[in-house]
């Protein structure tokens, strides 16, 4: 029994104790409170937002209708019909347009949101590059995961369109969409969503026969 | 000690808390009684403490982002520079990260950024544990998906050159001072330009300052014309239009 003893080492040890419990309390206490709060900062650093199903297009966007969304594009707008993804599905569709203060030329592009199925659909016109899969592996160059690893490739579409394929969920933030990116006439088609691969392309071989 | 041993001493004493009682307590009972006084000053203290603590250890808070962001009114270009003065590097202690950027933002939602990011000591944001030190940061989306870097970092208290510009195969160039620090191929060329101010936490400072705002590509650059609010969801801070080329993003009213 090592506390009995005089009055001076029973104070002594009293103190110790004293101090003891209460850094043991503080310092339970301040972990389990900083466990309520994020050590890291999971959010994109972007201008912005990043795009979601609610809102895919960037800030500069307007609601519109699928009517004013094929106008504004200049031509048609071929929304799939198959693989479980139909035009009826179609939700909420954004638009937003640029005017390029040098060429003069006006770059368009449609968002149509399929939110039962969490897809949507994108189409910029005129596409922002030739398509080809020399551009999308280029594009791909740049696209790795935090640990180093590709997450798009180049994939051919029937027809031998080439397109990029982007694994859902795999860059820094682990929230993107999957995507399929290809050009049909000179318009660019996006097919997003938390789907699976096999999917998005199923989508996108959909869109690619309606355009013919 | 069973509590009966307590119970049994304390009514020896007559039950009451005089030192005279306390001194005739067992031993076993005055170290449970300290432990328990110590338990309630240390739980008290942390709570009390804890967020003056969590500033200066680096905490974010909720997952929530604070920008504040202006445009030249929404005309489509190749890019973005700020210069002479340029872009202020501020250097204060954060909570959780702060960032000061340029960027030019494409139709479809890709974008291509650059600025300098300060993150908070033991904080984790765009591959580092942060320091508190202003670094060098590039940021790109292509193809919906997001990457940032590092590079290095930058001296405080002092105006630097940014620029990020597209040419006509879409491939984008990073420069600071001058110097190009990556070049990738994105999925677009036209694109807004725009300035943003951001933090991540209510502990954080998000003061900008963009001086000698341009757009164009390299090495054609021209002085915005115009400048608007093109966001913000900042509770605290709001940017400030001094002129079409001078913003800033400080506390108080602006819009």
């Amino acid at each position: 029994m090592i506390f009995i003893g005089s009055g001076h080492k029973q104070r002594a040890s009293l103190l110790v104790v004293l101090i003891l419990a209460a850094g043991v309390a503080f310092t339970v206490t301040f972990v389990v409170k900083s466990q309520q709060h994020v050590a890291t900062a999971p959010q994109a650093n972007v201008i912005g937002q990043l795009p979601t199903l609610a809102r895919p297009l960037p800030s500069y966007a307007k609601e519109t209708t699928l009517a004013n969304a094929a106008t504004a594009l200049g031509g048609s707008l071929s929304l799939p019909n198959s693989t479980g993804l139909e035009a009826s599905d179609a939700g909420a569709v954004w638009s937003a347009s640029l005017t390029d203060q040098d060429s003069g030329g006006t770059v368009t592009t449609v968002a149509v949101t399929f939110p039962v199925q969490g897809v949507v659909m994108e189409y910029t016109h005129p596409a922002p590059s030739d398509g080809s899969a020399g551009h999308f592996q280029a594009m791909a160059d740049a696209m790795v995961s935090p640990g180093g690893t590709p997450i798009a490739q180049v994939i051919t579409l029937p027809g031998g369109v080439p397109a990029l394929a982007v694994q859902q969920d795999s860059d820094e933030t682990g929230a993107n969409f999957g995507e399929v990116i290809f050009n049909t006439g000179n318009t660019e088609v996006r097919v997003m969503g938390h789907s699976p691969q096999e999917m998005l392309q199923g989508v996108a071989q959909a869109v690619l026969a309606q355009f013919g | 000690m069973r509590r009966s041993e307590i119970v049994a001493a304390a009514r020896k004493t007559g039950g009451g808390l005089s030192r005279a009682a306390v001194r005739a307590w067992p031993m076993r009972a005055k170290l449970l009684l300290v432990a328990c006084v110590g338990v309630v000053i240390g739980s008290t203290a942390a709570l009390l403490a804890y967020p003056a603590i969590a500033h200066a250890a680096g905490t974010c808070g909720q997952d929530v982002t604070y920008n504040s962001e202006a445009w030249d009114g929404g005309t489509g270009h190749n890019g973005v520079r700020v210069s002479n003065p340029g872009m202020y590097i501020y250097n204060f202690t954060e909570g959780c990260r702060q960032i000061s950027s340029i960027g030019s933002v494409a139709p479809d939602n890709d974008e291509a950024e650059i600025g300098w990011l300060n993150v908070a000591s033991g904080v984790s944001n765009c591959g580092i544990t942060g320091d508190n030190t202003p670094r060098l940061m590039t940021v790109y989306v292509n193809g919906g998906a997001y990457t940032c870097s590092l590079h290095g970092t930058l001296t405080a208290n002092q105006s630097d050159d940014f620029s990020v510009w597209g040419d006509r195969s879409d491939l984008w160039t990073w420069a600071h001072n001058g110097s190009n620090v990556i070049t990738h191929t994105l999925d677009f060329r036209d694109s807004i330009s725009a300035t943003n101010g951001e933090r991540h936490s209510t502990y954080d400072s998000a003061e900008s300052l963009f001086n000698g705002m341009q757009n164009g590509t390299s090495p054609n650059w021209n002085a915005w014309t115009n400048s608007e609010c093109y966001g913000g969801n900042d509770p605290d801070y709001t940017v400030v239009l001094h002129s079409a080329t001078d913003i800033s993003v400080a506390r108080g009213s602006g819009c």
